[in-house]
């Protein structure tokens, strides 16, 4: 099985020591993504781009790759491409996935791609906990909101840090691991 | 005067959804500088 992986400077691993370079082959095997990769591992995540590009760059990744795929996307904020949602580009890649049989998890950055548009299939989707302070509102979180809440390492740039991914693995595992059996 | 109306209840949505959009961008620490 070959895990697929879209997403942003998140899934790409800016400032983690094994992402030399935003060049080619420059994104890191430490990512959360990357480490729940059991066998093969594609990234097809590049740093700063928005949803319309994530989702894009899964299909193209996709297309080329015909043999057994599991793909992970950590979406980002939609204000990238100028929306205040990014429900459209979410359905359209999650109805490609469908359409192709290809199993698949959405996860995001930041719960402020949540909403309530019945065509997305939330079963499919792992949201990280809440924070635990008192005045925190308990809507589950994306990935970097739960990493800075945690107060995990961040870099000068900042991003999350390895620590952050390696908690991130095993908070996630769960439940691709679920999704995993569930197809193959 | 609908046709007045209408367009003021345009401009309200526009800019509600400028705000929403500016509000958002502020929430993206790698882009909002």
């Amino acid at each position: 099985m070959i895990t697929v992986a879209g997403g942003d400077s998140h899934v790409w691993g800016s400032e983690l020591a094994d992402s030399p370079h935003g060049g080619p082959a420059g994104y890191s095997r430490r990512t959360f993504t990357a480490l729940l990769s059991t066998e093969n591992y594609v990234c097809a995540a590049y740093p700063g781009i928005g949803n319309i590009e994530i989702a894009k760059r899964i299909m193209d990744a996709c297309d080329i790759i015909q043999v057994d795929r599991f793909v992970i996307v950590c979406w980002t904020w939609p204000s990238r491409d100028n929306q205040i949602d990014s429900d459209q580009t979410i359905i359209n890649l999650q109805e490609y996935l469908v359409q192709h049989n290809i199993p698949y998890l959405f996860t995001c950055v930041d719960n402020c791609i949540i909403t309530n548009h019945t065509k997305i299939a939330h079963s499919n989707w792992y949201m990280f906990p809440q924070g635990t302070k008192e005045g925190e509102t308990h809507t589950p979180r994306g990935f970097y909101q739960w990493a800075v809440e945690n107060k995990y390492n961040i870099g000068v740039d900042g991003h999350p840090l390895e620590h952050a991914h390696r908690d991130a693995t095993i908070l996630i595992k769960e439940k691709f691991n679920e999704l995993v059996k569930k197809h193959y | 005067m609908n046709w007045l109306k209408n367009i003021i209840n345009r401009i309200k949505l526009e800019i509600a959804y400028r705000k929403k959009l500016k509000e958002l961008r502020k929430r993206d620490p790698f882009i909002y500088k």
